[in-house]
């Protein structure tokens, strides 16, 4: 470090700490005398003041001034006691992805790809503006949860004019055709996001040479000038890993020739998109506690079989409302198909054990209605009305009854009850021989139906006895009175 | 004796002494002027938000006013807002798309970028036909977050709390949002219900 925090700047910056230092200078936490605000301040060579590069690159930070997410300049001039040039800039927020990955080590896929594409919004951004940044490296890129800015816009630029002793270009972080002075274009852009994103996910840059101890320029430039070999293969090289998955995102971004490359940043962010969607890519975000585990059966079989005197069945079917629960895949016809097919089995067993019991009781009491209706015996066909004999002598016997008398009663009473569809009047009925079946009703309570078998001249007693039907099941109460929802609107 | 006494000269009076050489002060170079006004695209501008703050979301068209007093940015990727204290915030997206999957999934990406954590999506996802409250006539959509709502607390740098998620589309644009406010900074929830009341298109 030349300057020392403390040292006033242009009568006005005071540096309060070191911040960094690298080939085009150094960079300290400055405060403004005159706002309290807190900038940063990056010095540069002296040799570089006044130069036409230096104006050039003012120029460019000016012009980048108004994309988001670039690390304003809001102020330059000359530091008096060394002659450095220096600008003031907005300090960013978080840490540089350097400096992030050198105290929590590689970051998770998800993480990396996101942070990637802030930078890569940011980037776009600029080239909307006509701006290549051309020097993107891991030190000036910052981040802060997922917000990302990007600073050193036109640095590029000045470090080509005036190339500092460690050459024209971050080696590393910069396509190749850029040491050979190529005009800018976003596709150098392209080619150093994708070197990010391989740092992001392995802490390192993909090329071999910059992995060694001893840095060999000759070895440096033949790699930037091959064809890299699958990068999911580099990073095991380097002891480090990327999911092969990734692999054409970064043979396309990281190729040699700027016209095999993504020809746009958002075309670049568009293909990561499409890979990191792909199953086992890890595109669940950060924060996201697992993935949704497959869902079992659908529940949603159940209700075919629900009858109106079911309320159970009619209560909702769906997770309930505070249920943590994994969603139902989409239902197939399969279970649809089975539930019609046990409706059927069960309307032909309803229909047998009628049977049967219409002919082997003599009468029975149900007190369920769970048949469907379609599965109610028919009423027996009426008997052959009774041959009418005209009275004879007062001496002949009485004729013999034709009917009989049935009397009901019900527990608790009925509001009304019925033989054969037709309303009983009065609790008692004549009923010509042969079988009936009668239903007493009340309400909220489940019919009682009474099947039974008369002989003429038999009067009979039937009991009904109702059941009371459960309360429907009242849907699942709006849990109100939350944090932020206070009332149930 | 007292004669020549008497007759003694006078001592010469002491010579006046001369001013001082004046002081030539070199002239002082004009300070630099100062930094324009923040753009307020980062939090550490320090932006304040008052009631006729208007801030934008996305680039289309939206806006709404921040809680007074907060520090708010329109930064690249989203529109943020933090509590004096840093226990509560806000941020803010426009939506590619107001399709349930695609807010959700825009929803998880807010809030990781304000760091919550514990949004349990499969919960969210389930809950998502059922929003809680809604704003602007039933086009914004809210559902609260919480130990109650989902088995386990959300939490944001290490602070259990409350999270709120947003989705909808007004006129047209849609937008998403996540809203926390840690334990102990409930009072901050109204502040942030309000200032989504706010969310419209703005001229």
């Amino acid at each position: 470090m030349r300057l020392a925090s403390g040292l006033v700047v242009a009568g006005r910056y005071e540096l309060t700490a070191p911040i960094g230092e690298g080939p085009m200078g150094e960079v300290h936490r400055a405060r403004d005398r005159a706002s309290g605000a807190e900038y940063a301040l990056k010095l540069f060579r002296a040799e570089l003041s006044g130069t036409s590069a230096w104006n050039a690159y003012l120029h460019e930070a000016q012009r980048a001034a108004d994309v988001p997410g670039v690390l304003r300049v809001w102020d330059a001039g000359v530091e008096a006691s060394t002659g450095a040039p220096f600008v003031l800039s907005a300090l960013a927020e978080g840490r540089s992805l350097g400096a992030e990955l050198s105290t929590t080590g590689p970051l998770a896929q998800d993480r990396a790809v996101a942070v990637l594409k802030g930078a890569a919004a940011v980037v776009s951004g600029l080239h909307g503006a006509s701006i290549v940044h051309r020097g993107l490296v891991p030190s000036n890129v910052f981040v802060s949860g997922l917000t990302v800015s990007v600073s050193d816009v036109g640095v590029a630029a000045l470090r080509a004019a005036a190339p500092p002793p460690s050459g024209p270009i971050a080696y590393g972080w910069a396509p190749v055709e850029l040491a050979g002075g190529a005009a800018p274009a976003p596709t150098m852009d392209v080619w150093s996001l994708g070197a990010l994103l391989f740092f992001a996910l392995t802490g390192r840059s993909p090329f071999v040479s910059l992995a060694t101890p001893t840095f060999d320029a000759a070895r440096l430039w033949t790699e930037m000038n091959t064809e890299l070999p699958p990068l999911s293969a580099r990073a095991r090289e380097l002891g480090a890993q990327t999911p092969p998955q990734l692999d054409p995102f970064f043979a396309r971004a990281l190729a040699i020739s700027p016209g095999a490359r993504f020809s746009t940043v958002a075309e670049a962010v568009d293909a990561l998109a499409k890979l990191t969607a792909r199953k086992g890519t890890g595109t669940v975000m950060l924060g996201v506690v697992g993935a949704a585990p497959a869902a079992a059966v659908p529940v949603a079989a159940a209700p075919v079989l629900a009858t109106p005197a079911s309320p159970a069945a009619a209560a909702p079917t769906g997770p309930s409302y505070d249920d943590d629960v994994a969603p139902p895949k989409k239902k197939s016809a399969l279970p649809v198909v089975l539930g019609l097919g046990a409706v059927a089995l069960v309307g032909l067993a309803v229909v047998a054990a009628l049977y049967w019991r219409g002919r082997g009781e003599e009468s029975s009491v149900s007190a369920t209605s769970a048949a469907p209706a379609s599965a109610e015996p028919a009423p027996s066909a009426a008997p052959p009305p009774s041959t009418v004999t005209p009275p004879a002598a007062s001496s002949a016997p009485p004729p013999a009854a034709t009917t009989s008398r049935v009397t009901f009663t019900c527990t608790p009473e009925c509001d009304e009850v019925a033989c054969d569809g037709k309303p009983v009047e009065g609790g008692n009925v004549e009923l010509a021989p042969g079988k009936h079946r009668c239903v007493g009703k009340r309400a909220g309570h489940l019919p009682a139906t009474d099947s039974f078998v008369t002989k003429a001249g038999e009067d009979l007693a039937r009991a009904l006895t109702l059941t009371k039907a459960a309360a429907p099941t009242a849907p699942p109460a709006k849990k109100c009175g939350g944090v932020f929802i206070k009332d149930c609107k | 004796m007292l004669v020549a006494a008497c007759s003694k000269p006078k001592p010469p009076e002491a010579p006046t002494p001369e001013p001082p050489p004046a002081v030539t002060e070199e002239p002082k170079p004009p300070p630099p002027p100062p930094p324009p006004p923040p753009k307020c695209e980062a939090l550490s501008e320090g932006c304040r938000a008052t009631a006729d703050t208007k801030v934008k979301v996305g680039d289309k068209g939206l806006a709404f006013t921040p809680p007074a007093g907060w520090t708010y940015a329109r930064e690249a990727t989203r529109t943020v807002a933090v509590s004096s204290s840093g226990d509560a915030v806000m941020a803010l997206i426009a939506g590619d798309s107001d399709k349930s999957d695609a807010e959700q999934a825009a929803v998880t990406t807010v809030a990781a970028s304000l760091e919550v954590v514990g949004i349990k999506a499969p919960s969210l996802k389930a809950r998502w036909k059922r929003p809680d409250q809604t704003l602007a006539d039933g086009k914004l959509r809210l559902w609260e977050i919480s130990k109650q709502k989902q088995g386990a607390a959300p939490k944001r740098k290490e602070k259990s709390g409350t999270a709120l998620a947003v989705a909808g589309a007004l006129s047209g644009s849609p937008v998403v949002g996540v809203c926390f406010v840690a334990d102990g900074a409930e009072a901050d929830a109204a502040a942030i219900v309000e200032a989504l009341g706010t969310l419209k298109a703005s001229p």
